[in-house]
């Protein structure tokens, strides 16, 4: 026999076990009953869909709305301490300027004494 | 390899497809049990030449004919219902494969209860095997051809392939059963 006439016995049609059709039946029955169960009927089910969805569009628009908030307040710091930051350097500056000031201005103003120093020391 | 195109049509017998398919579209879950009854040896058959697991050769029948009742009102009549449950169970026996991995497992390699008359017990056992250790695809194409005497060009369409690959498996799936065949006769 040639290998396609062996694969034709290899390959006979084979019953499934027993009860098979009453098991499709009941499983197909169960699944029903269990989907009306759970949701209680079609109207039930699309009003809790409708809720979830609802809720779960909420939060998102709360969640962007805090997250901006907090977005703003962050900006807000930042740009504080940039401020602040700029006053310390100009602080800085100016007090630096101040003393060159001082320093010149004490330098030029000075008595000159350099013979009286020279008389007591002798 | 010469291919003929078998004769299926069966009016008769879609007629009465047809009738029950209208019944079970209804809600008539008789009408809906005495089609898995009708059509329950396709099916099972075709998953359990391909996983050799009776356990789950029913487990994805079962699934078929559950899916078959989602979906009756897609159906337009009894030979589009053979077509439907032919293509069903090839994917979902393909994916059966994939996911459990049965091509080499010959631990669960069942043997049918009983052997064709005709049939050579060794060649049967060796083929049969054999057959387990093509791809999940290869396998199916077969299996189509001669477990249902498909056409080439009805397998594509069953399997969701191009004719050229469906060629291309039955060429190099019977070359392999050829060889291993061979390989496995005592000498």
């Amino acid at each position: 026999m040639n290998l396609e006439g062996r694969l034709h016995d290899a390959l006979q049609p084979v019953d499934p076990p027993a009860g098979f059709a009453r098991r499709v039946r009941a499983r197909v029955e169960r699944d029903a009953r269990a989907a009306r169960a759970g949701g209680g009927g079609a109207s039930a089910s699309g009003w809790r869909s409708w809720m979830a969805t609802a809720a779960a569009v909420l939060l998102l628009a709360a969640g962007g709305f805090g997250y901006r908030q907090y977005e703003q307040r962050r900006d807000a710091l930042a740009a504080r301490s940039q401020v602040l930051l700029a006053l310390q350097i100009t602080s800085r500056a100016l007090e630096t300027v101040h003393r060159q000031v001082v320093q010149a201005d004490t330098g030029a103003n000075a008595p000159r004494n350099d013979a009286g120093a020279e008389g007591d020391e002798r | 390899m010469a291919v003929t195109a078998p004769t299926r049509l069966d009016p008769g017998r879609d007629l009465r497809d047809d009738r029950l398919l209208r019944a079970a579209r209804a809600g008539d879950l008789d009408a809906f049990e005495a089609l898995v009854r009708r059509h329950q040896r396709r099916v099972y058959s075709l998953a359990y030449h391909a996983v050799r697991d009776e356990g789950l050769a029913e487990e994805l029948a079962q699934d078929v004919f559950v899916q078959l009742h989602a979906h009756l009102d897609r159906l337009e009549s009894g030979r589009h219902l053979v077509a439907w449950l032919r293509r069903v169970t090839s994917h979902r026996v393909i994916d059966a494969l994939r996911v459990r991995r049965h091509v080499s497992s010959l631990e669960v390699v069942g043997e049918p209860p009983v052997d064709p008359p005709r049939a050579d017990p060794l060649a049967s056992r060796l083929l049969r095997r054999a057959l387990a250790r093509l791809t999940p695809q290869a396998r199916l194409v077969v299996m189509l051809r001669y477990m249902d005497d498909l056409a080439p060009t009805e397998i594509a369409e069953a399997l969701d392939m191009s004719l050229n690959t469906v060629k291309s498996h039955l060429r190099r799936g019977l070359a392999l059963l050829r060889a291993r065949l061979q390989e496995g006769r005592p000498s």
